[in-house]
């Protein structure tokens, strides 16, 4: 008959059109599947408004207030830093306070204030990181200026004078001048866990601050009562 | 005869794709109706809520890891850390002696705050809020520890201490978490707003002298 061998041709005709349709089909459910789950979240990083540095004003970044008071180049800060003949200490006072209701850490409090085209302070790169040289360089700590002690966290409710401080090249010049910027975050549900965290640094708050050397302006003891 | 094979109707072939396609499509239902269920039912707090086991200073408050015994609370503007660093707050600073002994198997207590009146919570960190746990401590060794933790004086009178495993709050869901009122007033708060004598924050130790 005609139609015998017709069945296998139709067989191998038939295969590659089947996987097609059955592909088709998996790639069908699977997008619909995405979709009834929430879709993918767009990859949007809106740009922020950048506002001018207002030195001794209050600036809301999200996770804290920074309040930016002075900027000095000191040899020691006692208690917290000591120079020696590579490198100096600029240390950026100031006070800070957390906006929520719960504990925040310190690392989020150094990785929010940074300066920027400074020569001569290096980023700290881990091992195995890079970072591009014309990031802005985020303090390498945050000291309490009543004790001289690491601020690891801050807690809700109290107000800390505190030093933002970086270590400069003693061979690179004193700046006259040191450009911040304060980066913000937004608390927004995290998509992995669903849990609320301030993510989506950016820069919120730039401008230049007046860097006074230690011949200038004599350092303060880090007084208790201070 | 009537043996003869007679190819297989096309019909049967068709309708394998609409079935495949019709799983597909309830696959996806199932998946919105699950979604949807989710949605409505109220997944998010109150089943998922920590259990709180609760008690007073002294009490013995036992939960699923183990159990705390608070022992004392002190307070200062000051303290002095188990490395002999004196910390200065501009607020006060509480510090609780409490008494841990694990169940079952080694366990670390990782997550120590106080809770205020108006929910706000103060974690301990490294540093600035001492605490150590001294590490996994033998199931039914009792285990002293100190906590010391800055928070502004208002947030003293009726402050609870709260202790569990696990350091993020996310994973405190439907396991047990221990919260101590430590029966502070307003009268703690004022006395230690204005006491500069250095609190000292005791290291962990295990053994006699630790709460029977």
């Amino acid at each position: 008959m005609a139609e015998s061998g017709g069945r296998l041709r139709r067989l191998a005709l038939g295969a590659p059109r089947q996987h097609l349709t059955l592909t088709g089909s998996a790639a069908g459910a699977v997008v619909l599947a995405v979709l009834v789950a929430g879709g993918f979240d767009p990859l949007e990083k809106p740009e922020a408004d950048v506002a001018p540095l207002a030195v001794g004003e209050a600036a809301d970044i999200g996770p804290f207030t920074v309040t930016v008071d002075r900027m000095r180049v000191v040899d020691e800060l006692p208690g917290i830093s000591e120079g020696d003949d590579d490198t100096r200490v600029l240390a950026l006072v100031g006070t800070v306070t957390a906006t929520g209701t719960t504990t925040q850490y310190g690392a989020m409090l150094s990785e929010s204030v940074a300066l920027d085209g400074v020569p001569g302070v290096p980023a700290e790169v881990l091992p195995g990181e890079t970072t591009d040289p014309g990031e802005p360089v985020p303090a390498g700590d945050v000291y309490v200026m009543a004790d001289g002690t690491r601020l690891d966290a801050v807690q809700p409710g109290l107000e800390y004078e505190v030093a933002f401080v970086w270590e400069q090249d003693a061979r690179a010049d004193v700046p006259s001048e040191a450009r911040l910027v304060l980066i913000g975050r937004t608390l927004r549900q995290s998509s992995i866990d669903h849990s609320d965290e301030w993510l989506d640094p950016l820069p919120v708050v730039a401008g230049d601050i007046e860097v006074t050397e230690p011949s200038a302006e004599p350092t303060e003891p880090a007084e208790e009562d201070s | 005869m009537g043996g003869r094979r007679v190819a297989r109707p096309p019909a049967r072939r068709l309708n394998g794709l609409p079935r495949r396609a019709a799983f597909a499509v309830l696959l996806v239902a199932a998946l919105a109706t699950g979604r949807a269920v989710e949605g409505l039912m109220p997944v998010d707090d109150e089943t998922v809520a920590p259990f709180e086991r609760t008690g007073g200073i002294g009490d013995r408050v036992e939960a699923r890891w183990g159990d705390v015994q608070v022992t004392s609370v002190a307070g200062s503007t000051r303290i002095e850390d188990p490395y002999g660093t004196v910390h200065v707050t501009g607020g006060v600073y509480v510090v609780v002696d409490w008494t841990y002994t694990a169940a079952g198997e080694p366990q670390v207590p990782a997550y120590v705050a106080l809770r205020d009146t108006e929910g706000r919570v103060f974690r301990t960190s490294v540093e600035r809020n001492p605490y150590s746990s001294g590490g996994a401590a033998q199931p039914g060794i009792p285990r002293r520890v100190a906590a010391a933790i800055e928070v502004p004086a208002d947030a003293v009178a009726g402050a609870r201490l709260v202790v569990t495993l696990e350091t993020n709050p996310e994973d405190h869901r439907r396991d047990d978490i221990v919260v101590v009122d430590l029966g502070l007033t307003q009268d703690d708060a004022d006395a230690w707003a204005t006491s500069e004598e250095p609190v000292e924050v005791a290291e962990p130790a295990d053994g006699p002298g630790a709460a029977s």
